[in-house]
């Protein structure tokens, strides 16, 4: 055995999940519940960004649906005003949103904490209050997801496009966590002056994981587009940066199996109790307590309980024979 | 005596307000040698070592590196050059396995990207295990073997130390600065850490920049003595002359033994 931690194989997760979302996709045609399902994951790609920043890296930031925003409205200008493609209209979408985080980045080099916080809080804000006096009437009939004549726009087909790429992102972001960058992200959040001390360029790293986490943000905004057909300004509020935060806490901060997980509680826990519409946010704030009391890594650590005594199971059984 | 200091600081000047902390001094480190920093509380000794580092940018003077200045780098900057350091309260990355600290150490001369290291390359694979070979080649010479994958925190102070001189030694340093890596240590940890500094200074040719508290242990494994005293230098020499020194005395042993 490694003598390093013990973590379970990247791949686990990302298959698992992969499983579920095949048999989801098989099994159900409740357009209904393809559409929540897709939703959670146009959302769980930009909380993976997100548990990228705030959890793995410390850089918290309260303006995520800012960046989606960007890129939502970019897919709809180019592909209605435009009659660009979806998928070429999503690269410069993406590539919008990528450069305007970027920017987000440097301004938080010098910035720690709450001033990040109402740095970024007030870059949301000043988004939607732009969109919603300069295009107040937004975009209407962006056309679905289509690779040349080839359309993946039906219901069942996008899904399985957008949970394909959460699979994707997952691995990465996994892999990426455990690499020499994320080691120095991790180092950047824990202490930044011996991360520096370490050789840890400060500077670049933190613009970075900014970078990617507004790739993911991009993404996210692209999907929600083609998801919704329309993009106005309401979609990409103060409420959406926030659902995002709350995603990666419950779900476990600097996890991105937890943030994965996160999205697709904090979509599908309402529409369960529809019928008490007027307790969401009540009850968001419960299991925000909850879970922050009783599992502080999150929904995430729950696999790693059980996990645990599995793996000891497996080790005493390796041991036996000797 | 070797001719060129690897590390020298050239009337490196710090003031805080109306505070002088470290005023025009004068200091160098030579590969294989111990440079001993001596001085009472206040003296500025931690604010010469943030100088000298790159942690802190001296108002006055310079800092040389092999003889080029590099005055006013960054911290990254000063690793890159082989210059790297501990600190007086243990700084360990708490989210990371031990193993992990050690390998972040080696940030500054290894290479491996966002994208390869996602992308997990041939190249960036070969980089990650030859820094875990290492890592744990490291833990076990400063006697931390098999503890790669406790958290930082389980370990006792005097461990911790030596895990931030592994994550230090994984830069291939030629400079060491260890700003009192005996704070807060008993009698015999002290001692253990002071042989193992001594041993890797010889082993791998370090030009070491100590800062102690503990005088005795500091003279006796010291080459060269500076005694800072309110930031000035009041004292410069061998072990065996600082000891015969008066204004040393005065100002510090005189106080630490009383």
């Amino acid at each position: 055995m490694s003598r390093f931690m013990p973590r379970m194989s990247p791949w686990v997760a990302p298959v698992v999940i992969g499983v579920l979302v095949l048999l989801f996709a098989t099994t159900q045609d409740s357009f209904y519940r393809l559409q929540l399902g897709t939703l959670s994951g146009i959302y769980a790609i930009a909380a993976v960004g997100l548990t990228l920043l705030f959890g793995a890296a410390g850089q918290i930031s309260l303006g995520q649906a800012g960046l989606l925003g960007i890129a939502a409205f970019s897919t709809a200008y180019l592909t209605v005003d435009r009659g660009m493609g979806s998928v070429s209209a999503g690269i410069v979408a993406v590539a919008a949103s990528t450069v305007v985080g970027l920017l987000l980045g440097w301004c938080a080099l010098r910035i720690t904490g709450h001033y990040l916080a109402l740095v970024t809080l007030a870059f949301g804000l000043v988004f939607t209050e732009l969109t919603r006096t300069v295009l107040p009437d937004g975009w209407y009939g962006v056309p679905p997801l289509a690779i040349g004549s080839l359309d993946l726009g039906d219901s069942q087909t996008f899904f399985v496009v957008v949970w394909a790429l959460v699979v994707l992102v997952l691995v990465a972001s996994t892999l990426l966590v455990r690499s020499r960058f994320g080691r120095s992200i991790a180092a950047l959040r824990d202490d930044s002056v011996a991360a520096s001390a370490c050789g840890v360029d400060l500077a670049r790293t933190k613009v970075a994981v900014f970078g990617i986490a507004s790739a993911l943000a991009g993404v996210s905004g692209w999907l929600f587009a083609l998801y919704q057909g329309s993009v106005t300004e309401t979609s990409f509020s103060f409420n959406l940066s926030f659902n995002l935060l709350i995603m990666v806490v419950i779900g476990g901060l600097g996890s991105p199996t937890g943030a994965v997980v996160g999205a697709v509680f904090l979509v599908l826990a309402p529409e369960l109790g529809r019928s008490y519409e007027q307790y969401r946010l009540l009850s968001y704030g419960l299991v925000l307590i909850l879970v922050l009391a009783l599992l502080p890594g999150g929904l995430a650590s729950v696999g790693r309980l059980v996990a645990k005594p599995l793996r000891r199971l497996r080790s005493e059984t390796v041991k036996e024979p000797a | 005596m070797s001719a060129e200091p690897v590390l020298a600081g050239r009337g490196v000047t710090r003031r805080f307000g109306g505070v002088t902390a470290v005023s025009d001094v004068d200091v160098e480190i030579r590969a294989g040698e111990v440079t001993l920093v001596l001085g009472p509380n206040g003296a500025g000794k931690s604010t010469l070592v943030n100088c000298l580092t790159g942690v802190d940018r001296p108002d006055e003077g310079r800092v040389l590196v092999s003889g080029a200045d590099v005055t006013g780098r960054r911290p990254d900057q000063f690793n890159r050059m082989g210059v790297v350091r501990t600190f007086q309260h243990t700084r360990p990355f708490g989210g990371l396995t031990v193993a992990e600290n050690v390998m972040v150490g080696a940030h500054g001369r290894t290479k491996a990207g966002f994208v390869r290291g996602t992308l997990r390359t041939p190249g960036a694979r070969r980089e990650e295990a030859a820094l875990r070979a290492q890592a744990d080649e490291l833990l076990e010479q400063v006697g931390l073997a098999g503890r790669g994958v406790a958290r930082p925190v389980d370990l006792p102070l005097a461990d911790e130390r030596r895990v931030e001189i592994a994550r230090c030694l994984a830069a291939q340093p030629r400079v060491l600065l260890l700003d009192e890596p005996a704070a807060g240590l008993g009698e015999a940890e002290a001692d253990a850490l002071a042989d193992l500094v001594r041993r890797l200074c010889a082993e791998y040719d370090l030009g070491v920049l100590l800062i102690e508290h503990h005088l005795e242990l500091a003279l006796g494994m010291a080459d060269s003595v500076v005694v800072l005293d309110f930031g000035k230098v009041i004292a410069r020499g061998t072990p065996a002359e600082i000891r015969e020194d008066a204004a040393v005395r005065a100002a510090y042993v005189g106080v630490e033994e009383s």
